[in-house]
């Protein structure tokens, strides 16, 4: 698609990128997710979050599945698996956009807009578990056929491999070391994370989510692993992009065609869902609450991240469709981010 | 109790491995991405906790390193496979490059203009004084145990181009254990000096050696002078390669970001892809790039804060992936005559440095910590062997596993000397042992 200035056997050497992007991505939103800080949220604020991310996973798979049974030419498990990571991707939301956007944004609206930033942050989890299970259940190593038990043996691996990696981490940190040990042992930990999850045809991503979610609920809020998790986010972020870019298969108009629908099915499924049930916690803020749904509309870097778990651990056609629609979804969707969020929260409220 | 908790950790991060290659083995062929993520994350853990436990006994963090990529690798627990390190050549030379970087930046033209005439005498009495011991005894070596089968011009031949390899130094070693120590003063500055101009030095002695050799043999691998002028071509177009470079990091780090390590990441993979492509020398490109940042800009400082923030990983990387293809088997075929080398090498640079610092008129002290520094071997020795073997496929061979030999117990040896003697000559800001002490102001990781 571009210069070719980097050979397709070169792109092998760049794998420790991928390994270290991929199990920063899910370890980061992992942490996010301590029981002492969920348990702060408004209960409304979850279901609500829950409810829309279950809303537009199901209509674009619908969507999606319909649109790749008529143009491409894949078995019904394969493009059942693609179409539900697409759909997967296009639950998620990033709070990213909001947070950039927030200063110039009325400060009479920074109750909402605190709100979707929320729901952008915890949307993302029913997303990532979706993928841990279907990558449990279609395995790659099965070609992507359902197997219950299969499955039950990944997922109950995913969840012993994910302790099992708490425990080392939690031995690791419990020394003392100065700020260049510690970037070592996180760059480490991380791609052994990655490492081991495609080692063993798991999903990187929920392998380091689960592991977060566990680090996150037995360390102490102020230990330094999340300072410096969050202190790289900026070049682990911008890894993961160049890693996309570097890995987009060809342009195609059909590919184009299936990531407008998906662009289009996504905004009015996260607009409805917004508008039904969005009233259950934004009233106070009526505008937010009709329009909250455009202000989901940026994806960021999980995304990518997981149209590239799906692409380098399953073989086949599917993951590349996936992954080229996911990309051009999400190049897409960051382009409208700033005028869809100012049309949702950028007036007063009436 | 640190280091009982440290080994508890290594058997759990080796149990862990062990059960997941058991769970993957039914599972069938794996994928270059899987192999070689497990293999950098377990590698990168691994060799960090070795290096810890090096400090503890007091030697440099490179050599718990080294050791780690050793035992990890094909010849003892076989973790780390040959073919699961192959796609990690490219961190391996992107972190050559950030080292290269490095030693190019610590060579500041004023702090060594007073000390040009003590760093030729000591490179030139060095190379002059190993050179010809190697040379002589080991000519007469392989001429009386046989080694060659009876062939006095091999047996010579051979001698002469093991003389010039025993000249090599490792800069990227040295550059670590300074690093790692905070060293800095006379000796610290005689030892980067001497080592990143050796190194391209022996390049144009090795590559006549070679040219030599094929016209004394009057066969062989199609070298001939010709290798000579294509030696010229790498180091010319190196340096070329290496200012441009230069020049491209000084009009960035002239801007206002002060994030630069996703730069030099950046910059040292462009520097590799295009030595790469051009059949040239990264080292000596990227040395030329630090040099350049350093003298012709007032950015040298910031390029090395950059350096040092991550400079830590990147020793870890090179140096475990280097433990990790050191060659036991060429180590244990050949380690009497291994060990001979290393020794009468030992003598060479001793009483080299000595000699050329003397002789240059400054406190021969210096000499007498130097020479520690100059005992690792790595990279620059290791494709000299390499050469040596595919060049001169009947008789190659054997010399290389002798060189390969004589390199594994440098590099073993050679950073452990050297942060001794740096600790003796009091130029290193932290002595081993302190640092777990001075770590106790700083809290944990995690609580």
């Amino acid at each position: 698609m571009g210069l070719d200035l980097i050979p397709r056997g070169e792109m092998e050497s760049l794998n420790p990128f991928i390994a270290l992007g991929l199990g920063w991505a899910g370890l980061i939103y992992g942490v996010q997710m301590s029981r002492e800080d969920l348990a702060k949220v408004d209960l409304a604020v979850i279901r609500l979050t829950l409810v829309q991310a279950l809303i537009v996973l199901a209509g674009v798979l619908i969507i999606t599945f319909i649109l790749f049974v008529f143009i491409f030419n894949l078995s019904v498990v394969e493009t059942f698996v693609a179409s539900f990571v697409i759909a997967s991707s296009a639950a998620i939301s990033s709070p990213t956009a909001l947070a950039l956007m927030a200063p110039s944004l009325p400060k009479s609206r920074y109750g909402a807009i605190r709100t979707l930033k929320l729901i952008a942050t915890l949307d993302v989890v029913p997303a990532i578990i979706a993928i841990g299970i279907l990558f449990c259940f279609f395995s790659a190593e099965s070609g992507s056929q359902f197997s219950l038990h299969r499955g039950m043996a990944f997922l109950s691996l995913s969840i012993i491999m994910a302790i099992a990696l708490a425990v080392l981490f939690r031995l690791f940190g419990r020394e003392k070391y100065h700020d260049d040990e510690e970037l070592t042992l996180l760059i480490g930990y991380l791609v052994l994370i990655a490492g081991i999850a495609f080692y063993l045809r798991l999903s990187p991503l929920f392998l380091s989510f689960i592991v977060g979610v566990i680090l996150a609920n037995v360390l102490r809020a102020d230990d330094k692993i999340f300072k410096m998790l969050f202190s790289t986010e900026k070049p682990f972020y911008v890894i993961l992009l160049i890693i996309t870019g570097l890995l987009l298969p060809p342009f195609s108009y059909s590919l184009v065609v299936v990531a407008i629908v998906v662009v289009a099915v996504r905004l009015w499924l996260k607009v409805i869902a917004m508008e039904r049930k969005g009233s259950m916690v934004l009233d106070e803020h009526k505008t937010a609450g009709h329009h909250a749904g455009f202000s989901l509309v940026a994806q960021g870097a999980l995304a990518p991240a997981i149209g590239l778990n799906y692409l380098l651990t399953y073989p086949g056609e599917g993951p590349k469709l996936a992954f080229a629609v996911i990309v051009f979804a999400m190049i897409a969707n960051e382009i409208l981010a700033p005028f869809l969020i100012r049309r949702a929260v950028g007036s007063e409220p009436q | 109790m640190i280091f009982v908790r440290k080994i508890v950790i290594m058997v759990m991060l080796l149990c862990l491995a062990f059960i997941v290659r058991e769970l993957q083995a039914p599972m069938g062929q794996t994928t270059p991405l899987a192999q070689s993520a497990f293999a950098l994350g377990f590698l990168l853990l691994f060799a960090f906790l070795f290096g810890r436990i090096a400090t503890i006994v007091k030697a440099p963090m490179i050599t718990g390193f080294l050791v780690a990529g050793a035992l990890a690798g094909p010849f003892a627990l076989g973790i780390v496979t040959s073919q699961g390190a192959e796609p990690l050549r490219l961190m391996d030379n992107l972190a050559l490059a950030l080292i290269a970087f490095s030693a190019g930046g610590e060579l500041n033209i004023g702090q060594y203009k007073q000390h040009v005439k003590s760093l030729m005498w000591t490179l030139g009495a060095q190379t002059l004084f190993v050179f010809t011991l190697v040379f002589a005894l080991f000519s007469i070596l392989f001429i009386s145990i046989d080694i060659f089968h009876g062939s006095t011009l091999i047996s010579v031949v051979a001698a002469l181009l093991l003389g010039i390899v025993a000249t090599a130094n490792s800069p990227a070693t040295a550059i670590a254990v300074i690093t790692e120590t905070r060293s800095s003063g006379p000796v610290s500055n005689m030892i980067i000096g001497v080592t990143v101009i050796k190194d391209v030095t022996v390049i144009i002695l090795f590559g006549l050696a070679i040219s030599l050799t094929e016209a004394l043999m009057g066969a062989g691998g199609g070298v001939g002078f010709g290798f000579a002028g294509h030696i010229l071509y790498e180091l010319a177009a190196s340096v070329a390669v290496g200012v441009a470079i230069g020049f491209v990091m000084i009009s960035y780090l002239e801007g206002g970001d002060d994030n630069v390590a996703l730069f030099l990441v950046g910059m040292g993979l462009i520097v590799v892809e295009i030595c790469l492509y051009l059949e040239i020398r990264p080292l000596l490109a990227a040395i030329m790039a630090g040099f350049v940042v350093e003298n012709i800009s007032a950015k040298g400082e910031k390029l090395m804060q950059g350096l040092r923030r991550s400079s830590l990983p990147i020793f870890v990387i090179f140096f475990s992936l280097a433990g990790q293809g050191l060659d036991m088997d060429a180590f244990l075929d050949m380690w009497p005559l291994a060990l001979t080398l290393v020794i009468v090498r030992m003598i060479g640079v001793r009483f080299g440095s000595i000699y050329g610092v003397t002789k240059a008129g400054e406190d021969a002290s210096i000499g007498r910590f130097a020479w520690t520094g100059f005992v690792g071997q790595a990279g620059v020795s290791l494709g000299f062997a390499l050469m040596i073997s595919t060049q001169f496929p009947e008789w190659g061979p054997k010399l290389a596993t002798l060189i390969v030999a004589g390199v594994v117990i440098n590099q073993i040896a050679g950073p452990i000397m050297m942060k001794r003697s740096l600790m003796l000559s009091g130029e290193a800001e932290i002595e081993t042992g302190s640092q777990e002490k001075k770590l106790s102001d700083n809290a944990g990781l995690v609580s």
